[in-house]
């Protein structure tokens, strides 16, 4: 018979390794809640209802706390670094070992919270290594939740105040983590160093600049490629395009001064003022369409982007025929910094 | 009773200041009333308080009560002092949320409950984090902040662990202590901002909000090292090698904390670098008395620890309150601010002297015996020169405020009450000077009309005590007096030079308003004479206007009182003899003896000794390394609450 010590100890085990591993927040927050919902059912005896409901209620919060931050600021994880498989390889491995090994004998609590701690704990190193604070956040969390579950199985169940404390420092843990991720986090390294690298750049940064802010300057990186399409950085985004776009309909109606570009479509990508870029460049769709889906869509030739990131430069409006050669220039868009 | 009134008070605090952020004015009033209401409660916390949650009790005791005191006055200071030099939203229920954290965790018997809380309060220097957004990733406080809290949790979590002693089937536990002992050094360490770890704190002047190194340097380190020091002297009270590697690793960040940050101290050019480098070099005696591992080391660790809290929170106030007078907080630029600023010489004065002390006094006592304890014969100078250091620092400031003054020195706004002219109503006084730029627009402008505009301009440049609308329009309509002033003067002759000056001053804010020599309304040459102000309208004006002086007053009465309780004045020293409840938790808990040898099958801990309370007599630093010493009878009390191995082993 399957015991519910047993169970609540392996879906901990699996959420934390799909909070560690999962690269959209919200199945991050979902990962976390499991591991927390889950964590306290693995001690044996069991917690008063009570405790288990505070649990639950932190947990939810927690998780809440998280998936709120995520959609205001459109962040994403990284991702793991060695991939989910290997996650749950190592998350296996060292849920086996807890099992066998005996370091405290005898225990005062189920064999399972032990393996199951032991687990949590050895999935938590990883992020705690990297570079970025949502993994870094899911990271700690896990590992407060592994090192709980070691003090049930070699401890004793914890006290009700203890279910207090250590729900408030989980909830402590994850509202700091939703706290101090922001939008500049996607791809943390690795998109600053492609962007870096291709002269990409992330054109919901710079739309959210007003026009005096883009522009070219002379020490700017080399140029990409001719016809090189700026590309947007993943996870970036979504906070523009998940925005109303009834709120944006009425500003689409505008003459495309912005954007002289013969397609409505490339208005996203290309439009560097932030009624342009918020509003035009949702212009031609009522659901939002990445940039790729955008340059497979139009026809061959009639869509620059690149082209018509350098028309919108301050300056007499050019004819429409002077967008047709692609100048195979992107400028970079510096985003000002924040003033204090 | 009171423990529970400053828990609702401190966590009723942070949640509505928090939701009270959008409405700033609903926001510092939550905030300081919570701070009062939570000041008082704490000084109501002796040793009866107590309050039952579950089934674990939090029992008050003087020094936890003293403690929260401390540490709640001093958000209060910073408080009233942030509300002239700049209110950071987020602080008040940032330094809420982890007092009330402390609250419970220095009121907890329960070691795990304990930790966990003091952990839980570490997390709420995100709060105050958050203003950071750097673009370069070095210089991300936000990645050092979450690494920050996950390493405290982690070093408290396994500190836990290691103080409730599960038994282990290893027979030597030592690699599990001196794990523990090392993730509960190196949490604190790290928190503290620690010389290894100290470039956060050293950037915290760009990655945090202001007055946040109060909170995220002084008080949770300072929480956090009660709690260490009392779990010092008997879990981590053992001599062997594993731990004794473990001490020498932390006594090694201790000293170069202690040598390096007052030399960074010493030549840092930022006020705020300069203060957080000054308390990060003063966390290294909490470092020390968490190596001393000795009884004889928990009354000067208690004590040092008030001390710091009141001084370094002092000295964050003076930094703040300078940076505000005058404008900028680098060092070169603030020459002569003494000869301005009086006030703010002499609370650095009483900050210095609250941190140092002099020989035979309490603050100097404690530092020496953490040093004496803490360290081997050969570092005991470590003492004098840390102290040398710290003077040297002091002295430097101080030194630089009496060289003559600077541009921004001079242009800013002194201490010294004036007996300024003033309109009775500045809003009546607009519209009149509206009517002299009119005036003068027309071409009939004189002298008298200058004047008035000047009159007028002068009062706009009053900082507005609160952004009503009234003061808006005043922002708004300055400028066009001040070109109708120019005008005027223009017309007029030279003999009307210091309204331009100070007309043209009283539009770039208060402090240049008295940077024009001769800029004060009373050198305002007029045709008509200000009308006589009684002597109670003066000074109520006077003190009104001049913030710089009300700041000052504030720091220093701040100051005086860190210095007094440096000296073991508000029952300080009385109150650092008998520490918190988890001290005697600490105490009671059994104390494993020596494993034999000899593996068994199921090695079973000692006979559980009868408790014992702190604090104990000891005869040194080894004084409390035998094992089972503790195992001796102690007929004076029992333990408020123990929570050792046995809990929920009911084998």
């Amino acid at each position: 018979m399957i015991q519910l010590t047993v169970v609540a100890a392996v879906v901990a085990v699996l959420g934390g390794a799909v909070a560690v591993s999962a690269r959209d927040t919200r199945i991050v927050a979902l990962g976390l809640l499991l591991a927390m919902v889950t964590a306290p059912l693995a001690s044996a005896p069991e917690p008063p209802s009570l405790a288990i409901a505070f649990r639950f209620l932190g947990a939810l919060l927690a998780a809440y706390l998280l998936w709120a931050a995520a959609r205001v600021q459109s962040v994403s994880s990284e991702g793991s670094g060695v991939g989910p498989t290997a996650e749950i390889a190592v998350a296996a491995a060292a849920f086996s070992i807890g099992w066998f090994v005996v370091p405290v004998k005898p225990l005062a609590g189920p064999v399972a919270a032990q393996a199951a701690g032991i687990s949590l704990a050895a999935l938590a190193v990883m992020p705690l290594a990297g570079r970025n604070v949502l993994r870094a956040g899911a990271g700690v969390a896990v590992l407060v939740v592994g090192i709980s579950l070691l003090l049930e199985a070699w401890v004793g169940p914890a006290t009700p105040l203890q279910q207090i404390a250590l729900t408030a420092l989980l909830v402590g843990i994850i509202g700091a983590t939703s706290v101090l991720m922001s939008p500049l986090e996607p791809g943390d390294a690795s998109v600053e160093t492609a962007n870096w690298e291709t002269g990409e750049q992330d054109l919901t940064q710079a739309a959210d600049q007003p026009p005096d802010a883009i522009g070219p300057r002379p020490q700017d990186g080399p140029a990409p490629r001719s016809g090189a399409a700026p590309r947007v950085a993943s996870g970036a985004v979504p906070r523009a395009a998940s925005r109303a776009p009834s709120r944006a309909a009425p500003r689409a109606s505008r003459p495309a001064a912005a954007a002289p570009i013969e397609a409505p479509v490339a208005a996203p990508v290309a439009a560097p003022t932030r009624a342009s870029a918020s509003g035009a460049s949702r212009a031609g769709a009522s659901t939002p369409r990445s940039p790729r889906a955008i340059r497979r869509a139009a026809p061959a030739g009639s869509i620059d982007v690149t082209t018509s990131v350098d028309e919108v430069a301050p300056g007499p409006p050019a004819p429409p025929a002077a967008a047709t050669p692609a100048s195979g220039r992107v400028r970079r868009m510096h985003p000002r910094e924040p003033q204090r | 009773m009171s423990l529970l009134a400053f828990l609702l008070a401190c966590g009723a605090g942070a949640l509505l200041g928090l939701a009270a952020r959008p409405f700033a004015r609903v926001g510092r009033l939550v905030g300081i009333v919570s701070l009062l209401v939570a000041f008082v409660a704490a000084l109501l916390i002796g040793p009866n308080t107590s309050v039952t949650i579950g089934n674990v009790t939090l029992s008050g005791s003087e020094y936890s009560g003293l403690f929260l005191a401390c540490a709640a006055a001093s958000g209060l200071l910073l408080g009233v002092v942030a509300l002239a030099s700049g209110w950071p939203d987020e602080f008040a229920p940032a330094a809420l949320a982890s007092f009330a954290g402390l609250a419970v965790a220095t009121t907890a018997a329960d070691p795990s409950v304990a930790l966990a809380a003091g952990a839980a309060a570490a997390t709420a220097g995100a709060l105050v984090i958050v203003q950071a957004a750097p673009r370069s990733s070095r210089a991300d406080g936000r990645l050092a902040e979450i690494r920050t809290i996950g390493l405290v949790a982690a070093g408290l979590s396994l500190a836990a662990i290691a103080i409730l002693r599960p038994p282990w089937t290893s027979p030597s536990s030592d690699k599990v202590f001196a794990l523990a002992f090392l993730g509960l050094g190196l949490a604190l360490a790290v928190r503290s901002g620690a010389v290894p770890f100290h470039v956060p704190a050293a950037r915290m002047r760009a990655t945090a909000a202001p007055l946040a190194p109060a909170l995220l340097l002084v008080w949770i380190p300072a929480g956090l090292g009660l709690l260490a020091v009392s779990w010092s002297a008997t879990t981590f009270g053992t001599a062997d090698d594993s731990l004794r590697g473990a001490v020498t690793v932390v006594q090694v960040v201790a000293v170069a904390t202690l040598v390096l940050g007052a030399l960074a101290a010493l030549v840092h050019d930022e006020i705020e670098e300069v203060a957080a480098y000054s308390i990060v070099a003063d966390a290294a005696f909490v470092l020390l008395a968490l190596t001393a591992r000795t009884d004889a080391a928990a009354e000067p660790a208690r004590l040092w620890l008030l001390a710091f809290v009141a001084a370094k929170t002092g000295l964050l106030a003076w930094a703040a309150a300078l940076s505000r007078a005058y404008g900028t907080s680098n060092v070169p630029r603030l020459h002569g601010w003494l000869r301005r600023t009086p006030l703010l010489g002499i609370a650095l004065v009483a900050i210095a002297i609250a941190t140092l002390g002099w020989p035979g006094s309490p603050v100097y006592e404690a530092r020496s015996n953490l040093i004496r304890l803490a360290l081997p014969g050969q570092l005991q100078f470590l003492f004098v020169g840390s102290i040398m250091l710290s003077v040297a620092c002091y002295g430097r400031l101080l030194v630089v405020g009496a060289l003559s003054p600077t541009e921004d020195v001079r242009a800013a706004r002194s201490e010294l009450p004036r007996w300024a002219v003033r309109p009775a109503h500045p809003q009546r006084s607009l519209s009149a000077a509206a009517a002299a730029s009119a005036e003068s627009a027309a071409g009939t402008s004189d002298a008298t009309a200058a004047a008035r505009a000047g009159d007028a301009t002068d009062a706009g440049s009053v900082p507005a005590r609160k952004k009503s609308p009234g003061s808006r329009a005043a922002a708004a309509v300055a400028p066009t007096i001040t070109a109708t002033a120019t005008n005027a003067t223009s017309t007029t002759g030279p003999g009307a030079v210091p309204v331009s000056a100070a007309t043209a001053a009283s539009s770039s804010g208060d402090a240049a308003a008295s940077a024009a020599s001769g800029s004060t309304p009373d050198s305002i040459p007029s045709a008509e004479p200000p009308p006589p102000i009684g002597a109670r309208r003066r000074l109520a004006v006077v003190w009104r206007l001049n913030r710089t002086l009300e700041v000052s007053l504030v720091v220093v009465a701040g100051a005086a009182l860190a210095a007094a309780l440096a000296f073991g004045n508000f029952g300080a020293t009385r109150a650092s003899e008998f520490g918190i409840p988890l001290d005697e938790a600490a105490h009671a808990t059994p104390t494993l003896a020596p494993t034999p040898t000899v593996p068994g099958p199921s090695p079973t801990p000692s006979p559980t000794p009868q408790p014992t309370l702190a604090p104990r007599p000891s005869s040194g630093p080894s004084g409390s390394l035998a094992p089972g010493e503790s195992a001796g009878p102690s007929p004076s009390a029992e333990p408020i609450k123990t929570s050792g191995p046995a809990r929920g082993n009911t084998d």
